[in-house]
């Protein structure tokens, strides 16, 4: 499942970069990560080596892509969808490498904790693009989300307190 | 923290200040998702378990080849912890068979338990504890630990079992044994002829001797009784010669432990004195569990270089009870004759068994004339040597370490009279 994940977000994240990219006029950026994030999606079948040295660089690439095709003048919620897509598919491979064999509710386990992590930081990083104006959103999706978001951020924020005592 | 959460945090402040410098509001929003993964350790701590680990060792002692069986039982009696990863730390040189790893989740009041074999040479092995290493799922945060759980492990040299070996020390101790003493008395073996006395046992009446001299003849025996023996294993690195994987003082301390078992076996006093780094002394004593006070010292023996123990003229003399049989196992070098011959003057019988550094080390020199004359000189010079101690009434078994000691001993010693 986690191998999967990695893969998927990898994928998504590739898409994003392509779709992204071109819009600056850049054909050989959207290339070059797209190489990138193939072969970080099929990174299983490399040596051990490269795949021990493939993850830091990857997510640095990708980063990278991202900040160059919003300063190239992309799409933003685009740019920051494939940093996010970047982020998982890159914590993912950690964990898929460091614990290959994982029990399936460790795995459930570790998609919560990363899911609530990246939906803070994506749902942030868009409330932020949303408040310069780069997408405007109807009353109910944004009522949605603001629900969703209010009602993720309680939970996480009571299992602290129960944490705590 | 760990290598990611350096990368995450990284990234997050790059974006920050490209957003910042750059005056590029998407940027800073690029950011967020970077600092959200680079704060979250700080905001969740990692699980507090408390760990508890027992090891057995079975056997602790072994022989050479000898396999044992550990056992770890790890409890934890704290919190739960998702991903944790436990390795028992291996003392280097034992081979390990099966894994002495475990990674996984450990939950409150779990009870794991690592079986692993190992194998070793002979050495003492000192398993000190387990090395703990947690982490967050998200592979942010990581907390290393070591938990102590020591225990011994200890490897005996091989030994090959000795048959019979001809001593004769000056004195001997009162108890009977299988030693003569050159005092007459109960025994088996013929000692001399008196006169007779009444009391003397009439089938010990020299019948010969007494037609001869018109006499009543009785034969004497000797005594035969338990003796110190000291063994003296030479540890001096200056000595050392290794081979193919081999080495010379492993066949002197293989040597130092079949002496010692045999002469144990024959009842006597048997201490042990390693001469290298320094002193090691093993004190005299008897039966097994002497036995295995030798046998774990000389499983611990290693090779030394000290400047003071660079000659034989410093070895402690006043550990050996006077006039007792001594035990040297030595490559042998020309000095050494001196201080051997000083022992001797003293009053010791000494034994030497010497393993044969030229036979063992004269198939890695390439077979040529040189070789030939090289190893000639060698032979002659050691020869020269064994001849100096042998005219000293010192007991020298040349042995070379491919056949077996014993038969060298029974062939050195067979002809040998006191």
């Amino acid at each position: 499942m986690i191998l999967w994940l990695k893969r998927g977000a990898a994928m998504g994240s590739l898409l994003f970069l392509i779709a992204l990219t071109p819009a600056g006029g850049r054909v050989w950026v959207a290339l070059l990560g797209g190489i990138i994030n193939l072969t970080w999606a099929l990174s299983e079948k490399l040596p051990l080596r490269a795949q021990c040295l493939l993850p830091p660089w990857v997510l640095i690439a990708n980063t990278i892509f991202s900040a160059y095709g919003v300063l190239s003048g992309g799409p933003a919620t685009l740019a920051l969808v494939a940093a996010g897509g970047s982020l998982i598919s890159w914590n993912a491979g950690l964990l898929a490498r460091r614990w290959p064999n994982a029990p399936p509710d460790i795995q459930f386990c570790y998609i919560r904790h990363l899911g609530r992590t990246v939906a803070l930081g994506l749902g942030a990083g868009l409330s932020a693009l949303a408040l310069q104006g780069h997408f405007s959103l109807k009353f109910l999706p944004a009522f949605f989300l603001l629900l969703i978001g209010g009602v993720l951020f309680l939970r996480l924020i009571s299992r602290e307190f129960q944490r705590a005592k | 923290m760990t290598g990611a959460w350096s990368l995450i945090a990284s990234l997050s402040f790059l974006l920050l200040l490209a957003g910042m410098v750059s005056k590029n509001g998407v940027l800073l929003a690029i950011a967020l998702p970077y600092l959200f993964f680079a704060l979250r350790p700080l905001w969740r701590n990692l699980p507090q378990p408390n760990w508890r680990a027992e090891r057995e060792l079975e056997p602790d002692h072994l022989g050479g080849k000898q396999p044992c069986q550990i056992k770890i039982s790890l409890t934890n009696t704290g919190e739960d912890v998702r991903e944790v990863g436990i390795t028992d730390a291996i003392p280097s040189g034992v081979e390990v068979e099966g894994s002495h790893r475990y990674y996984g989740k450990f939950q409150a009041g779990q009870v794991e338990t690592l079986r692993y074999m190992v194998r070793g040479v002979r050495g003492k092995y000192e398993f000190s504890g387990i090395a703990i290493w947690m982490t967050d799922l998200l592979g942010l945060k990581h907390k290393k630990g070591f938990l102590s759980c020591p225990k011994t492990l200890i490897v005996l040299p091989g030994m090959e079992r000795l048959e019979k070996i001809k001593i004769s020390p000056r004195r001997t101790r009162v108890f009977s044994g299988m030693i003569r003493s050159r005092e007459s008395g109960a025994g088996v073996e013929f000692f001399g002829t008196r006169a007779y006395v009444p009391g003397d046992p009439l089938r010990h009446l020299n019948w010969k001797a007494g037609a001869r001299w018109d006499l009543l003849i009785t034969n004497q025996f000797e005594q035969e009784r338990i003796a110190d023996v000291g063994i003296i294993l030479d540890a001096r690195n200056l000595v050392e010669l290794k081979a193919r994987g081999d080495s010379l003082f492993e066949h002197a301390v293989q040597v130092a432990a079949s002496l010692a078992d045999y002469f144990l076996r024959e009842g006597n006093r048997v201490g042990l004195l390693i001469y290298g780094n320094y002193l090691e002394w093993t004190f005299p004593g008897y039966g097994k569990q002497q036995r295995a006070r030798i046998m774990a010292a000389l499983a611990g023996a290693e090779l030394g270089e000290h400047w003071v123990f660079k000659e034989f003229e410093n070895l402690p003399t006043r550990l050996f009870p006077p006039e007792s049989q001594v035990v040297l196992v030595s490559p042998l070098r020309s000095e050494d004759v001196y201080p051997l011959r000083f022992l001797r003057a003293l009053g010791y019988r000494m034994l030497i068994i010497s393993p044969d550094p030229i036979a063992f080390e004269k198939d890695l020199v390439p077979q040529d004339s040189f070789r030939k004359l090289a190893e000639r000189i060698a032979r002659m010079e050691r020869n020269v040597t064994l001849a100096k101690l042998r005219r000293n009434g010192i007991q020298v078994v040349d042995w070379d370490t491919s056949t077996p000691l014993g038969v060298a001993i029974r062939q050195t010693l067979a002809g040998f009279k006191r």
